[in-house]
C-alpha cells in the first residue's frame, strides 16, 4: 500500500484528529458570555400554555401502578392521580387530599376517611369510595400481582364503603405507618370502568387517573408524554393553583446515557433534568438554568457489613473499619463536596432524625482504626495486608455495576488499603447482586437508599432480623435489641412514644456499628429558566402544579 | 507490486531467501516500521510498567482531582485524584493483554477446528461448520454480551467472550487456506511417501498457511482491543480499578467538558495503539500474502 | 436457480433451530431467579414467587419449556416479557423499525461513501488525495465508536447546534447516529475498493482497452470498476453483523429506543423470554440477508455458477 509512504500526511492527519479532539472537548469550558436577560419580573402573572420537557435516565416499562417497583413509572403515576392523603414534606405531616378528613379508632386499627365529592376520573366519572373499594379488591387479587402496593397494604384486615363518600380500613394491629400507605402513588385509586372497558394489558399503556395531569402518548424507551387535565380542582394543599396546571404538555424523555442527557439539556432540548454532582457547576454558571438543591431523603450512602461473618463479631474491628472511612475524602472525591458527611442511618430530613448520632459516630481517625485492629489481634503483615492466625484480612465487597457504587467501592478500596485491609471488589448486575447478597457471599457491600415519604419506618425493612434472609436486611442482622425497637415502633400510635424508639435505634444502631455511614447525597436538579414558579420539596420533587412558561 | 519486488531481489541479491526478503520488503515500509516501533515500545511499557509509570494507578491524590496536565501529573488526573499517565501505562498492560489473549483463544480454537475440518473434509468438516454456521449467525459483540451476562464481568471473562465470539472467523479462514495447500504438490508427495497425518498435518500444512493466519492475529488484537472498550461502555468490561482503556474511556465521557485530559488521552491512546497495530497488519498482508483480501 | 435457492434457504433452519439451542440454554445457565426478578428485589413471598413460577411454566422440566419455547417462536409468539408483562413480539415490534431506520441507511452510506472514496483514491493514486483518504479511513477503523459519537454530539449539536443530541423524532435525529454507525463499514469498504481497482487496472485487459484508445473515464468505470465491485460485495455482506451489533452501542449513546437497548435491558434484566426471542430474531435478519447478498453476488456476476 503505497499511501504508507506519505509520511508527513500521516503525522498531519493524526496531529489534525488530536487537535479537533482536544478542541471540541474544551470548548464548552469557554462559553461566550451572553447578555443577561432583561429581568423576567413583568408583573403579568401565569400564562397559559407551552411545553415542558423532563429527562430522565430509567424509562418505565408499565404504567399500571400495581405493577412495577420503577421510580420512573411511580413519578408519572403520581402526576397522574393522588391518593387518600398527601404527604407535606416540609412539615413532615399528612395533609388532606382525596379525603377531606379522617378519624382513627381509639385502638388505633381503623382508619376512615371522608372523601371530597367533587373529584372527577379523565373520563368524567365521578370518583367515589367504591373505586378505593375496587383498588383494594385489585391489589388483593393474587392475579393482579400487585407485590409492591401489597407490601404498603400488609396489615389490612378489611375494608369497606360505608357510603359513597366514606371509606374505612381496619388494621390487623395499630400503625403508625398506615397514612404513608394512604399517600403513596402504589395505592392510588385505579378506575374500574375504564380497566374493564380496555381491559389490564391497555391500561398499564394507556392509563387513566384523577390528576393534574392526563396520559397522551408513549413512545417506548424513548418518551412518555402527558397534558393538562382540564377539569382539575383538587391540587395538593401547599399549592396556590389548586386548578389545571398552566402548562400544556409534560412530556418525560428518557436518555441511558448520562453524557448524551447533559448534552441535551445543554442544547436546549431538556427543560428539567437532575443533575450528577460534576455537572453542576456548569449549569450553575449556565444563563437558562436555574439549579435546585435538596438534601436526600432516606439512607445515604452506607457500607454493609456481612454481620454473620466471623471477622466482623468484634466490635473493635468494626469501629476500625468506621475510623478508617474518611468521610470528607468520599464527598470530596466522589461527589465534588456535594454531599454532607452522614452519621446514622438516617437522613437529617427524614422525620424522627436524631442529631445525637453525630457525637456518637466514629470519626476519621487512621492511627486509632490501626491501634483498634492491633488491639483486635490482626497485625501487620510484611505486604502491608493485616494477619491473625495465619490468615489475611482480605475482604470481598459486592457492588452493583452502577457507577457511583463502583467509584465508592473503589474509594474504600484505597482508605482500607491504608490500615491494612484488603478489598476485593466484584460488581455484578441489579439481579445478581441482589441474589449474591441474599445468599451471603459477601463481606461487605455497598448502598444507598431513596424513601420520599421521609418515614424512619423503613429501618425496619434494612434492620429487623425478619428481613433476612429474602428482604433488604443485607447485614444479615439479627439483633434481639434492634428487632424490639423496630417492632415498638411500628405500633406506637402516639407519635412522641414512637420518636422515642426511633431515635433509641438510630443510637444503637451507631454505637455498635451495625453499617458504616458515609454521606448524605445533595440532589441538584437544572430548571430551565423559562419555566416560572416552580417549587421543589424538601425530598427533592420538582412541583408544576403554580408553573408557567414564560416566553 | 509483488513483480517489481521479485526483480529487485534478483538484480541485487539473487541467493537472498525467502525470509530476508521479506524483510527487506518491510524496511522499505516505513510507516509500517515506525508503527511496528511503536506497537514494540508499548509492549516494553507494558512490561516494565511498574518501572516507568510515575504513580500507582490505584493512588488517589488528595486535593489533586482533575488536574490539568502539569508538570506532576504530565497527563493530569482523573475525577478520583489518580494519575492518568500511570493509568495508562499500567492500562497498556490490560488492553494489550485482552488483545493478545482473546487472540490466542480464537487463534488456537480456529487452527484445531479449521485445521480439523480442512484437512479431514467429508463428516467432520460438516459438523465443525455448520456449528461455526450456527455461532456466525450471532453478531460476536451480541455473543460476548450473553456471555458476559452468564460469566459475570470480569476481565478473565472479557477476554473469554471476545475471544470465543470471534472462533467461527478464525475457523473459516484456517479451513480455506487448508483446503487449498492441501493440494499443493509438497502435500500429495509427502502422502505418497507414506508421512503419518500429523506429520502432514504439522510439517506442510500449518507451516502454509501460518502467513493468513499471523495477518488476521495482528487485525484481531486491533479489534479485541475495540471490542473490549465497546463492552467496557455498555457496563460489561473489566470492574474497577482496572485500568482497561476502554473503561478508562467510558469513565471519562461524563467529565468531557471540564476535563478533556480525561477524554482526550485514553482515547488517542486506543486509536493510535490499534492504529498501529492495523498498520502492521497491512503491511504483513502485503508482504506475505498479497493475494488476500481484507476479510 | 431456484434449486440453490431453496437448498440455501432449507440450510437456514438448521442453524437457526442450533441458534435457539444455543440461546435457550445460555439463558437459563444464566444466574438469577426470573421469578423474583418479576416481582421486585426480595419482597415477594415465597408462595407468591412459586405461583409465579408456576405460571411462566419455570416449573417444567427444561427440555418442556424449550420445545414451549420454539413452537411458539415458530408461530411469532416469543412468550411475555417478565419486565414490561407484555409479549415480546409487541416489544419488537415498536422497536424494529427505529432500528431498522439506524440499520439501513448506515449499510447504505458506508456502501455508497465506501466505494465514492475507494475510487477517488484508486483514481489518483499516489497523490496526495490518495494518502489523506487512506490514513483517514485507518483512522476511522481505529477508533472506538461511542467515542466518536459523543465527540459528533458535542459539535454539532451542543457547539454548532445544527443537528439534535439524541431521540428518533424524525430524519434529522439518525443523521448522527447513522454516521456514526457508518464510519467503519464505509473505511473498510474504501479500502478494499481501493485496493481491488487497483489490480483490476494492472491487469491485461485494462491495458488493452487503454491501448484501444478508450478514454481514462469509461476504463475506470466501466471496466474496473465492475470487476472490482464483486468481493466488495461480500464484504458489505459480512459487515451487516458488524452494523447489527454496532447498532447495540449507538442505539446506547444516542438514546434510540430500539432493538439493541431493549436487549441490554433485557440482559441486564434477566428478561429470558425478550433476551431468546431478540436473539433469535436478530440472528434470523442476519441470516436472511447474508442469503440476500449471497443471491445478489451471483446476479451481479454470472461467472458464478449455482450448482
Amino acid at each position: 500500500m503505497s499511501f504508507l509512504s506519505s509520511r508527513k500526511l500521516v503525522l498531519l492527519f493524526v496531529i489534525i484528529l488530536m487537535a479537533g479532539a482536544l478542541l471540541i472537548s474544551c470548548a464548552p469550558a469557554e462559553e461566550e458570555v451572553v447578555e443577561p436577560e432583561p429581568d423576567p419580573v413583568e408583573e403579568e402573572g401565569p400564562r397559559e400554555g407551552g411545553k415542558v420537557v423532563w429527562a430522565r435516565r430509567d424509562a418505565p416499562t408499565t404504567l399500571d401502578p400495581m405493577k412495577h417497583g420503577e421510580a420512573a413509572a411511580n413519578q408519572i403515576n403520581a402526576l397522574m392521580g393522588g391518593n387518600l392523603v398527601a404527604l407535606d414534606s416540609w412539615e413532615g405531616e399528612y395533609v388532606p387530599l382525596h379525603a377531606e378528613e379522617w378519624d382513627v379508632s381509639e385502638d388505633g386499627t381503623v382508619f376512615t376517611f371522608y372523601l371530597r365529592d367533587d373529584i372527577k376520573w379523565h373520563t368524567g366519572r365521578q370518583l367515589t369510595a367504591h373505586d378505593y373499594v375496587y383498588t383494594y379488591d385489585r391489589a388483593f387479587d393474587p392475579d393482579t400481582g400487585a407485590v409492591q402496593t401489597l407490601g404498603f397494604l400488609e396489615d389490612v384486615v378489611d375494608y369497606e364503603a360505608l357510603d359513597d363518600f366514606t371509606f374505612q380500613v381496619t388494621l390487623e394491629e395499630p400503625s403508625a405507618v398506615f397514612l404513608a400507605s394512604a399517600a403513596t402513588a402504589y395505592t392510588k385509586p385505579v378506575d374500574k370502568e375504564y380497566i374493564e372497558e380496555v381491559g389490564d394489558d391497555d391500561y398499564a399503556r394507556n392509563p387513566s387517573g384523577v390528576g393534574a395531569w392526563k396520559f397522551d402518548h408513549w413512545v417506548t424507551g424513548e418518551s412518555v408524554t402527558l397534558v393538562r387535565n382540564e377539569d382539575f380542582a383538587w391540587a395538593e394543599p401547599w399549592f396556590e393553583n389548586q386548578g389545571p396546571p398552566y402548562i400544556e404538555e409534560l412530556q418525560f424523555r428518557y436518555f441511558p446515557e448520562e453524557a448524551t442527557l447533559l448534552a441535551a439539556l445543554e442544547a436546549g432540548e431538556v427543560d428539567i433534568a437532575s443533575l450528577p454532582a460534576h455537572a453542576v457547576d456548569r449549569f450553575e454558571e449556565h444563563d437558562d438554568f436555574e439549579v435546585a438543591v435538596n438534601l436526600q431523603m432516606g439512607m445515604g450512602r452506607w457500607f454493609m457489613p456481612n454481620m454473620e461473618r466471623e471477622i466482623w463479631q468484634d466490635e473493635r474491628v468494626r469501629h476500625a473499619v468506621a475510623h478508617a472511612l474518611d468521610r470528607d475524602f468520599f464527598i470530596e472525591t466522589s461527589l465534588e463536596g456535594r454531599a454532607v458527611p452522614a452519621y446514622g442511618p438516617m437522613s437529617p430530613p427524614m422525620m424522627m432524625y436524631n442529631e445525637k448520632v453525630e457525637d456518637l459516630a466514629p470519626r476519621y481517625n487512621p492511627e486509632k482504626a490501626e491501634q483498634l485492629l492491633d488491639d483486635a489481634g490482626w497485625v501487620m503483615g510484611d505486604d502491608g495486608v493485616r494477619e491473625k492466625d495465619g490468615e489475611e484480612f482480605e475482604i470481598l465487597l459486592l457492588t452493583r455495576t452502577e457507577e457511583l457504587q463502583m467509584r465508592d467501592a473503589e474509594i474504600a478500596q484505597g482508605l482500607l488499603e491504608e490500615i491494612g485491609i484488603k478489598v476485593e471488589i466484584e460488581s455484578f448486575e441489579r439481579a445478581l447482586h441482589t441474589e449474591k447478597v441474599r445468599d451471603g457471599e459477601h463481606d461487605l457491600s455497598i448502598g444507598q437508599y431513596w424513601w420520599s415519604s421521609g418515614d424512619p419506618d423503613v429501618l425496619y425493612f434494612f434492620f429487623h432480623s425478619s428481613q433476612s434472609p429474602g428482604g433488604l436486611n443485607s447485614f444479615h442482622l439479627k439483633d434481639p435489641r434492634v428487632d424490639e425497637l423496630l417492632e415498638n415502633q411500628r405500633t406506637a400510635v402516639d407519635p412522641d412514644e414512637r420518636a422515642e424508639y426511633v431515635h433509641e435505634v438510630q443510637e444503637l444502631l451507631v454505637e455498635e456499628q451495625f453499617a458504616f455511614f458515609v454521606y448524605i447525597t445533595e440532589e441538584y436538579s437544572a430548571i430551565h429558566n423559562r419555566i416560572q414558579d416552580w417549587m421543589v420539596t424538601p425530598a427533592g420533587g420538582i412541583q408544576l402544579n403554580d408553573a408557567w412558561i414564560d416566553e | 507490486m509483488p513483480v517489481t519486488e521479485q526483480q529487485g531481489a534478483k538484480e541485487d541479491q539473487p541467493a537472498l531467501d525467502l525470509w530476508s526478503l521479506r524483510k527487506r520488503q518491510f524496511l522499505r515500509k516505513p510507516v509500517a516500521v515506525v508503527a511496528t516501533g511503536f506497537v514494540g515500545f508499548m509492549i516494553l511499557i507494558a512490561i516494565f510498567a511498574p518501572y516507568v509509570a510515575p504513580h500507582s494507578y490505584t493512588t488517589m491524590f488528595r486535593g489533586e482531582r482533575l488536574r490539568a496536565p502539569g508538570s506532576e501529573f504530565l497527563l493530569g488526573t482523573d475525577n478520583l485524584g489518580r494519575c492518568i499517565l500511570s493509568r495508562l501505562i499500567y492500562g497498556a498492560r490490560i488492553s494489550l493483554s485482552v488483545g493478545l489473549i482473546s487472540v490466542g483463544i480464537a487463534c488456537s480454537f480456529g487452527v484445531v477446528l479449521g485445521l480439523s475440518a480442512g484437512y479431514f473434509e467429508g463428516m467432520l468438516d460438516n459438523v465443525i461448520m455448520r456449528i461455526m454456521d450456527i455461532m456466525l449467525a450471532f453478531p460476536a459483540i451480541l455473543l460476548a454480551m450473553v456471555i458476559i451476562a452468564i460469566l459475570g464481568p470480569s476481565l478473565y471473562n472479557l477476554m473469554i467472550a471476545v475471544g470465543v465470539a470471534s472462533i467461527p472467523s478464525y475457523t473459516r479462514l484456517i479451513r480455506g487456506t487448508t483446503l487449498s495447500a492441501k493440494e499443493n504438490a509438497f502435500v500429495e508427495a509427502s502422502r505418497a511417501v507414506g508421512a503419518k497425518t500429523p506429520t502432514i498435518l504439522f510439517k506442510h500444512i500449518l507451516p502454509n498457511i501460518v502467513a493468513p493466519i499471523i495477518v488476521m492475529a495482528t487485525l484481531g488484537v486491533a479489534g479485541a482491543i475495540l471490542s473490549a472498550a465497546a463492552l467496557s461502555f455498555i457496563g460489561l468490561g473489566a470492574p474497577p480499578p482496572t485500568p482497561e482503556w476502554g473503561a478508562m474511556l467510558s469513565a471519562s465521557r461524563n467529565f468531557i467538558g471540564r476535563a478533556w485530559w480525561m477524554f482526550t488521552f485514553p482515547g488517542i491512546a486506543i486509536t493510535s495503539v490499534v492504529l498501529a497495530i492495523n498498520i502492521c497488519g497491512d503491511a504483513l498482508r502485503d508482504i506475505l500474502d498479497p493475494k488476500l483480501t481484507n476479510r | 436457480m431456484t434449486a440453490f435457492i431453496l437448498r440455501r434457504l432449507l440450510m437456514v433452519i438448521p442453524v437457526l433451530l442450533g441458534v435457539s439451542i444455543i440461546v435457550f440454554s445460555m439463558v437459563h445457565l444464566t444466574p438469577g431467579d426470573p421469578a423474583e426478578i418479576m416481582m421486585g428485589e426480595g419482597i415477594a413471598s415465597a408462595e407468591v414467587l412459586a405461583r409465579v413460577r408456576r405460571d411462566l411454566g419455570l416449573d417444567q422440566p427444561l427440555h418442556v419449556q424449550y420445545i414451549d419455547f420454539i413452537s411458539g417462536a415458530v408461530r411469532g409468539d416469543f412468550g411475555t416479557s417478565y419486565r414490561t408483562r407484555r409479549a415480546v413480539i409487541d416489544e419488537v415490534r415498536e422497536r424494529l423499525p427505529i432500528t431498522l431506520k439506524l440499520i439501513l441507511p448506515a449499510i447504505f452510506l458506508a456502501t455508497l461513501a465506501g466505494i465514492g472514496l475507494g475510487i477517488v483514491s484508486a483514481a489518483n493514486h499516489d497523490t496526495a488525495i490518495d494518502a489523506g483518504t487512506m490514513v483517514a479511513a485507518v483512522v476511522w477503523v481505529s477508533m472506538p465508536s461511542f467515542w466518536f459519537g459523543i465527540l459528533l454530539i458535542y459539535l454539532f449539536a451542543v457547539h454548532l447546534g445544527w443537528l439534535p443530541v439524541a431521540g428518533s423524532g424524525g430524519v434529522r435525529y439518525f443523521i448522527l447516529p447513522v454516521t456514526t454507525l457508518a464510519m467503519q463499514g464505509a473505511a473498510l469498504i474504501a479500502r478494499l475498493t481501493r485496493s481491488n481497482m487497483l489490480e483490476v487496472l494492472g491487469q491485461d485487459y485494462i491495458r488493452t482497452a487503454h491501448a484501444k484508445g478508450v478514454s481514462e473515464r469509461t476504463v475506470l468505470y466501466k471496466h474496473a470498476l465492475r470487476n472490482a465491485l464483486n468481493p466488495v460485495l461480500t464484504v458489505v455482506g459480512l459487515r451487516l453483523g458488524a452494523v447489527i451489533a454496532g447498532s447495540v452501542i449507538i442505539e446506547q449513546v444516542f438514546a434510540l429506543p430500539g432493538m439493541g437497548r431493549l436487549l441490554i435491558h433485557s440482559i441486564q434484566g434477566r428478561d429470558f423470554p425478550a433476551v431468546q426471542g431478540l436473539i433469535l430474531l436478530l440472528a434470523f435478519m442476519f441470516v436472511v440477508t447474508n442469503l440476500i447478498v449471497d443471491m445478489c453476488y451471483g446476479f451481479l456476476d454470472p461467472r458464478i455458477q449455482y450448482s
